[in-house]
């Protein structure tokens, strides 16, 4: 009796693991929206320590394992006082994003993301540019990340998720960021 | 909390420490070897760094995250000196190396001081074996007054120069001046002055 349930249990366990989707996870149809709060970080010449971002996605789950939809937030990537100035690197991202959920468990699932648009640079900084970036401008780029999300009360989940964003600055390098973000996340028909 | 609870958090703090981004810093040393002071900037500070003397600062370079950032910065170097013609330069820095940029002169500097009641208007200088006289060295609109003194950069050679004073028919020749890199020397200039090599003293 006891290597029956061990057996039926192990069963189970596969079939949560391998079947794409399971309850209470975001199936073909519907929509997610995320609202993120993350550690931003410049990865850049004359970067200093990174802030705070708060990021907003939505998407349409196109598959049970593929959503696109759009993402946009406002993250401070290099924060410094000096002699009472803030000065600091903000970011706009607008992007495309395309997520890929892979179910782990009944209410777990892995994601990678990658996302493409443009970026909306809102420097107040001193003497030094960061990363070549000394004015406001708009240049394009793109962004890939891997995460993880549980989902909990049927329509509702917490997910983590490691971001790294790559821009074009105009200048002599390619502009790096990275965010650490914590989302709450939303099922909606 | 038991071990294993101990393990999670201090691979969570490994894992947050990491990600938080690493500084990169690199040294920088700028050493005189030139004959006269260096006056200039050196990533944007004032420096004045005398004759066979260093300036030694630590160079921010910026975060990197693993392998993805910055690895150097290129600081610039910007000033001259008496025996150094002005100059826009610049110098890699790399994280945790130091780098030394060298000051070396180019050029001879002439102290070149009016000891005269009246103003010099120009001043043009030729080489030894040329028939004529180059550009004002000092300007337009530039006099040298009476007391005060410009220094006048030469490359290597012999030179003449020719000196404008008071009225515009004025004018006085100093001949057979033998330049090198790095000489420093004065001319206490009054119409009629013969420039005498210096003699080294005698060696004991």
């Amino acid at each position: 009796m006891l290597q029956t349930i061990r057996v039926t249990s192990a069963i189970l366990a596969c079939c949560a693991v391998f079947s794409g989707t399971a309850h209470a996870q975001p199936v073909q149809k519907q929509y997610v929206a995320d609202f993120g709060a993350a550690f931003t970080q410049a990865t850049v010449t004359k970067a200093q320590t990174g802030f705070f971002g708060l990021d907003i996605s939505t998407g349409k789950m196109l598959t049970n394992n593929l959503s696109v939809g759009l993402a946009t937030g406002y993250d401070v990537v290099s924060f410094q006082k000096v002699e009472g100035i803030y000065q600091r690197l903000a970011i706009v991202p607008i992007l495309v994003k395309a997520k890929y959920y892979l179910t782990v468990a009944p209410l777990m699932q892995l994601h990678a993301a990658a996302a493409g648009g443009v970026y909306q640079m809102v420097p107040h900084l001193g003497i030094d540019p960061v990363g070549g970036v000394w004015d406001s401008k708009t240049r394009p780029g793109g962004s890939a990340g891997v995460g993880f999300d549980y989902w909990l009360l049927g329509t509702r989940g917490i997910s983590a998720e490691f971001e790294y964003n790559f821009l074009d600055s105009g200048g002599e390098d390619i502009f790096s960021y990275f965010a650490m973000r914590v989302s709450y996340s939303i099922i909606k028909m | 909390m038991g071990k294993s609870g101990i393990r999670v958090l201090f691979v969570i703090l490994v894992f947050v420490v990491g990600l938080s981004g690493c500084s990169q810093e690199g040294k920088l040393v700028v050493k005189n070897d030139g004959a006269s002071e260096f006056q200039g900037t050196v990533e944007n500070t004032q420096v004045r760094i005398d004759p066979g003397t260093s300036y030694t600062t630590s160079i921010y370079i910026g975060k990197t995250l693993a392998f993805i950032g910055p690895s150097g910065l290129t600081v610039p170097i910007v000033g001259s000196a008496a025996t150094k013609r002005a100059f826009s330069d610049e110098i890699l820095i790399t994280s945790d190396e130091t780098a030394t940029y060298r000051i070396i002169d180019d050029v001879g500097a002439c102290n070149f001081t009016n000891r005269y009641y009246l103003q010099i208007n120009s001043i043009n200088a030729k080489m030894c074996d040329s028939t004529v006289f180059g550009p004002n060295l000092i300007g337009q609109s530039r006099a040298i007054a009476p007391g005060t003194a410009k220094v006048l950069q030469f490359d290597p050679g012999c030179w003449d120069i020719l000196v404008n004073y008071g009225r515009e028919e004025l004018l006085d020749t100093v001949t057979a001046i033998p330049i090198e890199i790095g000489d420093d020397f004065d001319i206490p200039w009054v119409p009629g002055y013969v420039y005498t090599v210096p003699t080294p003293p005698p060696a004991r």
